[in-house]
């Protein structure tokens, strides 16, 4: 059997605590125009996939982190690492028309992550 | 009841919704700016062995200026740019100096705006339409923008130019003209309620992050930056 | 991380002055985060290559690609069929990578496009500071975590020196002794016993700390009217 790894969730809702108004902030102003999309050479390099959208992987980690109140389950949070380890090398170049930091939202769904013992592992 | 309603839409809603309007563009500017603070910019000695450039030529200068504000020449979207920029200069002019707008204000106050030709508003308002098709099919068509697409941006987008297609719709006499005129002002003031405080509110956003914080992109001669 | 500035548009020019098809690779690692030679400082330079060029060679070609990291043979896999066709190679990361390049594709010419300069931390956008010159001999310990070899002009391992001008260098006086630093930082800590040993000397030239200022920030942070 395997043994269902439960997620503390108390780290996690203290850093949407401490940084509720930057990410709401951020999502509230994003219009989900997709004008970051080019900025992220990871998005060019891959073919133009969306989800390496710089907005698509900051909606897709801390904005759903922060919606969903930090209660999340072991496997979603899983993609999320995916999302911000895999496809993001956080080279903080990421376009915002609007200058939302988009970066800094990435880095939020990292340090959410790295609480989880979640994070990009080099020798896997 | 529908007749007090009518007359409630036409008359104190109109001042209510500036003044929601007004006050909700103060606060959260305010809300906005305690979110940044002032910062110093690092001033250094330059390098002995940097030489400032001598008698440039015009290519050069070009290029140095590209440098200077860090344009992505190839990654620009022109075209995309372009509507955005007509959409959004239309949509803030075209209401402020179209001549019914003025008429009204003129017989209430004795004061108004200068006014544009009608037959240039009526553009102006086409151009807004358009724009607004153009970004409706960006957002169904280009996988791109649907994949962060969500009901609510439809629906911002309509209640954006609700006011501009309802508008048209009485200038040029579509319909029964009392009913769209009710329905006009009553878009107008949704969009000027909304505002303030939806994702509306980047008319204000914009101009602080981009033009008062320093970042890569930041415009002009920025001096705050982000304190969370 | 690695800190590196762009070299001057005229040098890069000469070296591929003879090559048709040039192929920019952009790094996604240090150099992109130094704004030398992310994807949009390949662009540039792209740009800035075809409008130097002109309309004398019709032809030529220049083509731009950003990988994730040019120090790891895993994501250079993309470059190959680009390579193929390419004349000569462009490289805009540091010199761990332009040489790793030239290493994969020994047939090709490799020409570094920035000058790696440091490992260095971020001050401002697009102003870094020196801090480490990765010499492999880490003294930091017992420094009070200044670096003598990267901030003081003579890299002494047993300071300070009789040139020191009160807090000042002689070499520079707009410089800070390091020594003078790390001997205020470990008598607040209590931790003079730390310099009283004496350390062997390593054999380093005399550098004083570097600032990379970004082309296109001068006029931000240059004090001086240039």
């Amino acid at each position: 059997m395997l043994k269902q790894i439960e997620i503390n969730t108390d780290p996690i809702q203290a850093i949407l605590k401490q940084n509720r108004k930057e990410i709401k902030f951020g999502l509230s102003m994003c219009a989900h125009c997709s004008l970051c999309a080019e900025s992220c050479f990871l998005f060019i390099s891959n073919g133009n996939d969306p989800e390496y959208m710089p907005s698509y992987k900051f909606i897709n980690s801390i904005g759903k982190l922060y919606k969903k109140k930090g209660r999340v389950s072991k496997q979603v949070l899983e993609e999320m690492r995916d999302l911000v380890f895999e496809k993001c090398v956080l080279c903080t170049r990421c376009y915002c028309p609007f200058g939302i930091d988009i970066p800094s939202l990435i880095t939020l769904g990292r340090d959410v992550c790295r609480t989880q013992g979640l994070f990009r592992e080099y020798d896997r | 009841m529908i007749g007090f309603l009518i007359t409630f839409i036409k008359g104190p809603l109109i001042w209510i919704s500036f003044i929601v309007f007004g006050g909700g563009l103060i606060v959260q500017t305010f809300r906005l700016l305690k979110l940044t603070q002032k910062k110093e910019t690092r001033r250094i000695v330059p390098d002995k062995a940097f030489k400032p450039p001598t008698e440039l030529s015009k290519k050069e200068r070009f290029l140095r200026y590209l440098m200077s504000q860090r344009v992505n020449p190839l990654a620009l979207n022109i075209c995309l740019v372009l509507v955005s920029f007509i959409f959004h200069v239309c949509l803030i002019m075209t209401p402020i100096f179209v001549l019914g707008h003025n008429v009204m204000l003129d017989t209430a106050f004795g004061i108004s705006f200068f006014s544009l030709p009608e037959q240039v508003t009526d553009i102006m308002t086409k151009f807004v339409i358009a724009g607004a098709i153009i970004f409706l099919m960006r957002r169904l068509l280009l996988r791109r923008v649907r994949i962060i697409s969500t009901v609510y941006d439809y629906l911002l987008l309509l209640i954006a130019v609700a006011p501009f297609v309802t508008g048209f719709m009485v200038f040029h006499h579509v319909l029964n003209y009392n009913t769209i005129i009710l329905l006009h002002v009553l878009c107008g003031e949704l969009l000027l309620m909304m505002i303030p405080f939806s994702k509306f509110f980047h008319m204000v956003f914009f101009f602080i992050s981009r033009f008062m914080i320093i970042s890569e992109h930041s415009l002009g001669n920025p001096k705050r930056s982000w304190h969370y | 991380m690695i800190k590196a500035k762009s070299k001057p548009i005229k040098e890069i020019f000469n070296y591929i002055e003879p090559y048709q098809d040039v192929l920019i690779v952009g790094c996604g690692g240090c150099v992109s985060v130094c704004l030398a030679g992310g994807q949009k400082e390949v662009n540039i330079l792209q740009t800035e290559l075809e409008l130097l060029r002109g309309k004398r060679k019709p032809a030529d070609q220049f083509r731009g690609y950003t990988v994730e990291r040019q120090c790891n043979e895993q994501y250079l896999g993309a470059l190959d069929d680009m390579v193929e066709t390419a004349d000569c190679i462009l490289s805009m990361a540091c010199g761990a990578g332009v040489q790793f390049l030239a290493k994969k594709y020994p047939d090709k010419p490799v020409f570094p496009a920035v000058n790696t300069v440091a490992i260095g931390v971020d001050l401002d956008i697009g102003l870094y500071e020196e801090q480490c010159r990765a010499c492999g001999e880490c003294v930091l310990a017992y420094t009070a975590g200044i670096c003598p070899v990267t901030r003081c002009a003579k890299g002494l391992f047993n300071g300070p020196c009789g040139g020191t001008n009160g807090e000042k260098c002689e070499v520079n006086p707009d410089l800070n002794c390091a020594w003078h630093e790390i001997y205020t930082r470990l008598a607040a800590q209590n931790r003079l016993d730390n310099i009283l040993e004496i350390r062997p000397p390593m054999q380093w030239q005399n550098q004083i700390k570097r600032t990379i200022v970004q082309k296109g920030y001068e006029q931000r942070y240059y004090q001086e009217e240039i």
